[in-house]
C-alpha cells in the first residue's frame, strides 16, 4: 500500500482527505506540524505528500523548501493546499517546489481527481 | 418963496434920490395905467432890457407879439371891486419867450395925478430857478436812488430831540408822515420789541463812547410784517463833547435777510440732506458690512461644517472599510466549520461510511443544501466586503474568450442536464486581457440564474465583438456576452430592483430556488469596478430574461 504523507493541522480537514485516500487505497500518515512534517517526509519517503501551506511553526512554503534542500529523494511529489485568501500563494507555492496546488474547501469528492491529475503530470 | 422954493428943490432932491435909487435897483419897475396899460414909468434895469418904454402900452412892450392885454395880467388881483387898492400880489412868472423867471410883487398905489395905478416889481430869479429846479431834481434823484437802494436817511437833533426822516425811512418803516412822532421814543417803538433794547444799547454805547453805530435789527410793521434794517450813524459834538446830532442811515436789509435766510433754509436743507444722505450710506454701509459678517460668519459654519463633514466622511470611510474587513475576517471563520459540515456530509451521503436509509439520505441532503447555500452566501459576503475594501486581489492574464466561455458552461453543464434544458451557444474567440476569473465568475453566476429560474425550454449563450467606436460607453474594444432563458422572466417593475444587494424578486420560484441575494449585485460590482464593464438586464415577464455584458477587450 502506498504511503502518502498528509500534513493539515485542520483535524476536520485532515480527516476528510484521510478518506479520501484511504478509499483509494492509500495508507495514510499524518503530521500537524511543518517542523514534524519535514522530519517524516524524509524519514519516511512518502509516495506524495499533501502539505497545507497556512501551518503553525514553519508554514508550508519552507516546510517544502527544506524537505527539497534535504537528502530525502527530491522527486516527492508535494501537493499543495492553498487558501484563495493568501495572495500570491500559487506562485511561492511552485517557487517552494510544489507540483501542484489544489484550493480550500476540501472537496472529498472532487480530491482525488486533483491529486491524480497532478501526480500525473 | 425961498422957503417953498427950496422945500420944492428938496423936494425935487428926495424925488431925484428915490429915482436912483429906484434906477439902482436890480429889478425892474414900471408903473402902468390900469385901464389904458400906458407905462407911466420906468427904472434903469427896465431901460436896459426893453429900452425906454415910457409912455407904450405895456403887454404890447414887455410881451411882444400880443394882440391883447395878457391873460395872466394882475390888475383885477390888486383892487376891489371898486378900484381901491387891496393887497400886494407877489408872483413868479416865467417869460418863455426870453427863457427867465422873474418874481413880481403888484400893488395898485395912487399916481401923483391922482389915479390908482399899477407898480410892478420884478426881480430876475431865472438863476435862482435853476438851482431850485437843479436842487429838486438832485432831492428827486437822491429820493430815487433811496428809494431804488432802500436807503433812507435820518436827521437826530439831540437837544431838542427831533427827528427828521427821509421819504424813504418812512418807506421802510411802513409810516406815513403824520404817523410819526419824530422822535427818538417814537422810533424805538416802531423797533421790534425783542431788539428794542439792544438797539437802544447799541446808539446810546455809540453816542457815549463816540463809537461806530452800524447794527442790523427788526421793524416791526402797521400790518404785522417784519423787516430786517441795517442802521448806521454817527454823531456830531460840540466843544464840550456834548453830543449834538445824529446823522445816519437805514437800508432796508430784508430782501437781503431773506436770501440769506433762504440761503439758511437752503444750507440747512442741503445739509440736512447730507446728513441724511450720509446717514443712510452709514446705514447701508453697516447692513453691508452686519450682511458680510453673516457672509463670513456662513462661509465659517460651511467651512467648519465641511471640515466636519469631511472628517465624518473620513470616520465613515475608515468604518466602512473596517466592517468589510470585519466581515472578510469573520466570514473566514464561518467558512473553515462550514466546508467540515459540507466535506463530512458529503462523505457519509455517498455512503463512505456506510449505507444510510432514506430517511437519513433525505435529512442530510437538506444539511449539505443548506451549508452549500450559506457558504455560497459567505463567498459573495466575502467577496462583496473585499470588493468594497478595495482588497480584492487583481490578477490579470491573457485568455481567449472561447475557453473562458467553456470552463464557465463546463461547471453549469451537470445543473443544465439535470433539468432538461436546451443549451444554444454561439461563441467567438477573441484574445483577451483582464481578469479571468472575474470573468468566469460572472458569466456562472448569470448561466446559475438562468438554468435556476428556467423550468423548461432553452438557455442561451453568445458572445460577439464590439469594435471601439461603436462600444458607445467606452471607447475601447469590448466584447459582448449574452445569457438568455425562456424563464419566468422579471416584472418590469422589478427590474431596476435586480441589481441592489439582499433583494429577491418575488416569483413563484422564489421559496423553492435558494439564492443570497447577493448574486447580481456582486455581478455588478466586478463588471463595473473590477473588469470597467456594464451590465444590463432585459426581461418580458412570463417569458423569460437576457442579461448582457459588456467588458473590455484589455483592461
Amino acid at each position: 500500500m502506498k504511503k502518502v504523507l498528509v500534513i493539515e493541522d485542520n483535524k476536520d480537514n485532515l480527516q476528510l482527505i484521510s478518506f479520501a485516500l484511504k478509499r483509494s487505497g492509500y495508507e495514510v500518515i499524518a503530521a500537524t506540524t511543518g517542523e514534524e512534517g519535514v522530519e517524516m517526509a524524509i524519514r519516511e519517503m512518502p509516495f506524495f505528500i499533501i502539505m497545507d501551506i497556512n501551518l503553525p511553526g514553519i508554514n508550508g512554503i519552507e516546510a517544502t523548501k527544506q524537505i527539497r534542500e534535504s537528502k530525502a529523494d527530491g522527486t516527492i511529489p508535494i501537493i499543495a493546499i492553498t487558501s484563495n485568501a493568501m495572495r500570491g500563494d500559487r506562485e511561492k507555492v511552485f517557487a517552494a517546489g510544489c507540483n501542484g496546488y489544489f484550493e480550500k474547501p476540501i472537496d472529498p469528492l472532487k480530491i482525488m481527481d486533483n491529486i491524480h491529475r497532478i501526480i500525473k503530470k | 418963496m425961498i422957503a417953498e422954493r427950496k422945500q420944492t428943490e428938496t423936494a425935487t432932491e428926495h424925488q431925484q434920490v428915490f429915482l436912483t435909487i429906484l434906477d439902482s435897483l436890480d429889478a425892474m419897475v414900471y408903473v402902468a395905467d390900469m385901464k389904458t396899460y400906458e407905462i407911466l414909468f420906468v427904472n434903469q434895469c427896465v431901460k436896459d432890457v426893453f429900452g425906454d418904454i415910457t409912455g407904450k402900452i405895456c403887454w404890447q412892450a414887455l410881451q411882444s407879439g400880443q394882440t391883447k392885454p395878457c391873460e395872466f395880467c394882475t390888475n383885477n388881483k390888486i383892487v376891489d371891486s371898486e378900484g381901491n387898492p387891496t393887497v400886494i400880489y407877489r408872483w413868479e412868472f416865467e417869460n418863455t419867450k426870453m427863457k427867465l423867471w422873474y418874481y413880481i410883487c403888484d400893488r395898485a398905489i395912487k399916481w401923483s395925478d391922482g389915479r390908482i395905478v399899477r407898480l410892478e416889481i420884478a426881480t430876475d430869479i431865472t438863476e435862482r430857478k435853476r438851482v431850485e429846479r437843479e436842487l429838486r431834481e438832485s432831492e428827486s434823484r437822491l429820493k430815487e436812488a433811496q428809494s431804488l437802494a432802500h436807503l433812507g436817511h435820518w436827521d437826530l437833533d439831540l437837544r431838542g430831540n427831533r427827528l427828521s426822516w427821509s421819504d424813504e425811512v418812512y418807506r421802510i418803516f411802513g409810516l406815513a408822515p403824520q404817523e410819526f412822532g419824530a422822535t427818538y421814543e417814537a422810533f424805538l417803538e416802531k423797533v421790534y420789541p425783542d431788539d428794542r433794547d439792544f438797539v437802544n444799547k447799541a446808539y446810546s454805547d455809540s453816542v457815549k463812547d463816540k463809537s461806530s453805530y452800524d447794527i442790523e435789527h427788526r421793524v416791526k410793521l402797521k400790518n404785522g410784517d417784519v423787516k430786517y434794517v441795517n442802521e448806521r450813524c454817527c454823531t456830531q459834538y460840540d466843544e464840550s463833547g456834548n453830543p449834538l446830532r445824529s446823522i445816519g442811515t437805514v437800508l432796508d436789509i430784508t430782501g437781503r435777510k431773506q436770501y440769506e435766510e433762504q440761503i439758511q433754509a437752503l444750507n440747512a436743507g442741503l445739509a440736512r440732506g447730507i446728513a441724511e444722505r450720509t446717514a443712510e450710506l452709514e446705514k447701508k454701509r453697516q447692513e453691508l458690512n452686519e450682511t458680510q459678517h453673516a457672509l463670513i460668519n456662513i462661509v465659517e459654519d460651511l467651512n467648519q461644517k465641511t471640515a466636519e463633514l469631511e472628517a465624518a466622511n473620513a470616520k465613515l470611510q475608515e468604518l466602512d472599510r473596517l466592517k468589510s474587513m470585519f466581515i472578510a475576517s469573520t466570514s473566514h471563520e464561518l467558512r473553515t466549520p462550514l466546508n467540515s459540515i459540507i466535506g463530512f456530509s458529503s462523505i457519509i451521503l455517498e455512503e463512505w461510511l456506510g449505507p444510510l436509509n432514506d430517511q437519513q439520505k433525505e435529512n442530510l441532503t437538506t444539511v449539505l443544501k443548506s451549508g452549500k447555500h450559506l457558504l455560497s452566501l459567505i463567498n459573495d459576503v466575502i467577496d462583496v466586503s473585499k470588493i468594497e475594501a478595495r482588497k480584492h486581489e487583481i490578477i490579470l492574464e491573457d485568455f481567449d474568450l472561447y475557453n473562458v466561455m467553456s470552463e464557465a458552461l463546463d461547471l453549469v453543464k451537470h445543473d443544465i442536464e439535470k433539468k432538461g434544458l436546451d443549451l444554444q451557444t454561439e461563441l467567438i474567440h477573441m484574445p483577451m486581457h483582464s481578469e479571468r476569473l472575474r470573468v468566469i465568475q460572472c458569466v456562472v453566476n448569470l448561466l446559475s440564474n438562468a438554468i435556476k429560474f428556467t423550468e423548461k425550454g432553452t438557455v442561451r449563450v453568445s458572445t460577439r465583438n464590439i469594435p471601439a467606436s461603436n462600444s458607445g460607453f467606452q471607447r475601447r474594444d469590448c466584447i459582448e456576452i449574452s445569457v438568455s432563458d425562456t424563464g419566468i422572466g422579471i416584472p418590469d417593475e422589478s427590474i431596476s430592483k435586480l441589481f441592489l444587494p439582499f433583494v429577491r424578486i418575488p416569483s413563484p420560484l422564489t421559496l423553492k430556488v435558494k439564492g443570497t441575494g447577493l448574486g447580481l449585485y456582486l455581478v455588478k460590482k466586478i463588471v463595473t469596478e473590477i473588469l470597467s464593464g456594464e451590465i444590463t438586464a432585459s426581461s418580458i415577464d412570463g417569458e423569460g430574461s437576457s442579461f448582457i455584458l459588456k467588458i473590455p477587450v484589455k483592461l
